[in-house]
């Protein structure tokens, strides 16, 4: 994990190194609201946003040479910082780390380039054509879009963690760890790793990337899986209760739960009236659900590093 | 209480930071010492505060468009004809792409379902009657269509300049495009072969949504950040 | 993504997606959509007119050729920048010139002066309120620097070739505008 952000760390500078970001910025408006909302919209660069305890929020960093002004305006519940255009339309540059009172949602666009948020606790949307994302810490919910990006949202682990998080990519890779509650994750090519305990939904779907789910789900939880040609690793708990209806047309499903039973399996694993789903289809991907070995439950998020390495 | 008309001028260039650092350092020791400026400074700053908090929109009285519209009739030269028969907005046909693929999951859903629970009408799809097989055939058609019709406009916008896609996005976009197009034909294929399997209707389906969705977020993308959204 | 009036204010959050869509289909000749493009963005395009004119009926007459204007030059839309803020660029024109065109003949309204600014001293039911009558209220000249400068955010230089004037006296009207505010606030 650590190595993950020190990458982004890296890859923020290099950006930065690259861009013509020429002007020194430095700005601070109070924020009336605690749970107020922070909107931050830029062309190309880099967005670091950071939750801090104060109510207010700081702007710091460089803006391109052409860009006219970067304003940081207050409304009554939003901050609004915004690069703007020069007047020949090119490109807006810049390169913020901007503080923001931890309680407050956040919303993020860029063009092109990394956004990376830590220790916000409110909604967060990010969207970015090109660059990676990254969220960590205690957020409510996460919603996140790129086409060409990798997406990793991790929320804290001594928090309840976060309710909600959807994420979109065409070719990134998807990780996504210690949510609560719901988890929608899409993509055609890149791999979707998803780590959690007593999920009450989780979504993927993919073309041809291989998805990984490792965890647990709720007593009514649902688990509803579909690729093309991608594979799908489902590592459950031994004493999993649910409904299975996993099927692969044209590959192979190795399920623990219910081995040699070929490729269209529909039948309830466990004791009592299980009312967990677990749903998986794939046109010609392979299919394989183990059990988890003691312990790995807790900490099912080993293999989530992994994943991204293996693309 | 003394009246500081040099920097009284200057307030307002210390308020829009348009003073040196210099200016304005001797400024704010001005302020700390001069209790006449520092109050018309914070009633500067106050105004300012007002100022940010004004409605950013004011309704008119009364609805201004049917006398716009009336006058639009005159104007709009420029819109060709043909653009006008071309145009087909993506949400009005993604709206019925999504009617068409009720409709022809509806039909799926009753195929799928067991004899034993079986309606009249559920006997009929069981005993696989032809008529209802070309019925569904013709459903999952129509909307294959309208999601193909959805892709083309999202293609249509995507292709022109005004996208502005960044080249790489590009490359990445037709390459996903080819890996979609891909499982649409290889599903399609499969259900040729097997056409009483009719859960293959519903993966075609599935794999056709996949690319308009993946369509559908680079045109919101390449409007949303491009554009402040 | 939304700032100040973007799309008149926080009640009009329309989607992106949806002004995308709509956008288009505006400038392939769909006034259904066009409408719909009025209906979210009319509000911060009059607010702008009514500022710049203190004068309501002028200002929804201005409104009226933004929004043909606009419609007009749809195609030229590049999408450089949000719809909002191109549309209110063009208003921004629209009334510019109007005032220009105004300022070459006989003016058909008499200076809103010291009665207006009374006005706006006993019938001011709230702050934000009062700021509004204050700014209708201020001499013509200073009221468009201020309403240019403090609300549509322009720089003086811009302010001063938009209104054909020098920079000094853009700068020297806003000092005015401040002064004459704070004492009708006061």
């Amino acid at each position: 994990m650590k190595n993950r952000y020190i990458i982004f760390g890296i890859l923020i500078v290099s950006w930065s190194a690259n861009a013509r970001a020429e002007q020194q910025v430095e700005k601070r408006v109070s924020s009336n609201h605690a749970n107020g909302k922070v909107e931050i919209d830029i062309g190309e660069g880099s967005i670091q946003v950071i939750g801090w305890d104060k109510n207010e929020v700081e702007v710091t960093g460089t803006i391109g040479d052409r860009v006219e002004r970067l304003d940081v305006r207050k409304g009554k519940r939003k901050v609004w910082v915004r690069a703007y255009l020069p007047k020949d339309g090119e490109a807006r540059e810049a390169e913020l780390v901007v503080y923001a009172p931890h309680s407050n949602d956040i919303d993020v666009q860029v063009f092109q380039g990394p956004i990376l948020v830590s220790g916000i606790e409110g909604d967060i949307q990010l969207e970015t054509f090109s660059g990676d994302i990254s969220v960590s810490g205690p957020c409510k919910r996460v919603e996140a879009g790129t086409v060409n990006g990798d997406i990793t949202v991790d929320s804290a682990k001594r928090s309840a963690g976060a309710d909600k998080v959807r994420a979109k990519t065409v070719a990134g890779a998807i990780v996504i760890k210690n949510v609560r509650r719901e988890v929608e994750a899409q993509s055609i090519s890149g791999p979707v790793t998803i780590a959690g305990n007593s999920l009450t939904k989780v979504v993927a779907k993919t073309v041809s990337g291989n998805v990984r789910f490792d965890g647990g789900l709720s007593r009514l939880g649902r688990l509803e899986i579909d690729t093309h040609s991608g594979e799908f690793i489902g590592v459950f708990p031994a004493d999993l209760s649910a409904e299975f209806d996993i099927t692969s047309y044209n590959g192979v499903v190795d399920n623990a739960f219910n081995p040699n039973a070929g490729s269209n399996q529909d039948f309830i694993q466990g004791e009592g009236d299980p009312q967990a789903e677990v749903k998986a289809t794939s046109f010609s991907g392979n299919i394989r659900v183990t059990k988890q070995s003691n312990g790995e439950g807790a900490t099912a998020q080993a293999a989530a590093g992994q994943d991204k390495k293996e693309r | 209480m003394k009246r500081c008309t040099v920097t009284e001028a200057k307030l307002g260039d210390h308020l829009d930071r348009r003073l040196s650092l210099e200016e304005s350092q001797r400024l704010d020791r001005h302020l700390e010492e001069c209790a006449a400026c520092r109050g018309a400074y914070q009633r500067l700053v106050a105004l300012r505060t007002l100022v940010d908090g004004l409605a950013t929109s004011i309704e008119p009285q009364r609805d201004l468009w049917p006398a716009i519209s009336a006058r639009l009739c005159g104007a709009g030269a420029s819109h060709s004809e043909r653009e006008r028969r071309r145009i087909r907005l993506a949400w009005i046909v993604l709206s019925a792409a999504a009617a068409s693929i009720l409709v022809a999951l509806g039909v799926i859903e009753l195929s799928n379902r067991p004899a034993s629970t079986s309606g009249p009408a559920q006997n009929i799809i069981v005993d696989g009657s032809p008529a209802l097989d070309d019925s569904l055939r013709l459903e999952v058609a129509k909307a294959e269509q309208a999601y193909v019709d959805a892709a083309g406009d999202f293609l249509a916008h995507l292709k022109s300049p005004e996208a502005a896609l960044p080249p790489d996005t590009r490359i990445v976009l037709e390459g996903n495009l080819v890996i979609a197009d891909r499982a649409i034909s290889e599903i399609k294929s499969a259900w040729e072969r097997q056409p009483s399997e009719f859960a293959l209707a519903r993966k075609l389906l599935a794999a056709h949504e996949r690319r308009v969705e993946l369509l559908q977020q680079v045109a919101h993308l390449s409007f949303a950040t491009q554009n402040g959204g | 993504m939304h700032i100040p009036g973007e799309h008149g204010g926080e009640n009009q959050e329309a989607g992106a997606a949806d002004e995308y869509s709509l956008v288009i289909c505006a400038q392939r000749g769909d006034q259904a959509a066009f409408e719909r493009l009025y209906r979210n963005h009319v509000g911060r395009v009059f607010a702008l007119c009514l500022r710049m004119t203190a004068d309501r009926e002028l200002a929804e007459e201005l409104t009226q050729s933004s929004f043909v204007r606009i419609w007009e030059q749809l195609g030229k839309f590049k999408r450089k920048s949000s719809f909002g803020t191109w549309s209110h660029r063009v208003a921004l024109n629209v009334v510019l010139e109007y005032m220009r065109s105004r300022a070459r003949r006989p003016k058909h309204t008499a200076s809103r002066g010291d009665a207006a600014i009374q006005v706006a001293k006993s019938d001011s039911p709230g702050a934000r309120m009062d700021l509004e009558w204050a700014i209708r209220a201020l001499p013509e000249r200073a009221r468009q620097v201020f309403v240019l400068y403090e609300i549509e955010r322009l720089q003086h230089n811009e302010i001063a070739e938009m209104l054909g004037i020098a920079v000094g006296t853009s700068k020297a009207q806003l000092h005015r505008a401040r002064q004459l505010l704070r004492e009708l606030l006061e």
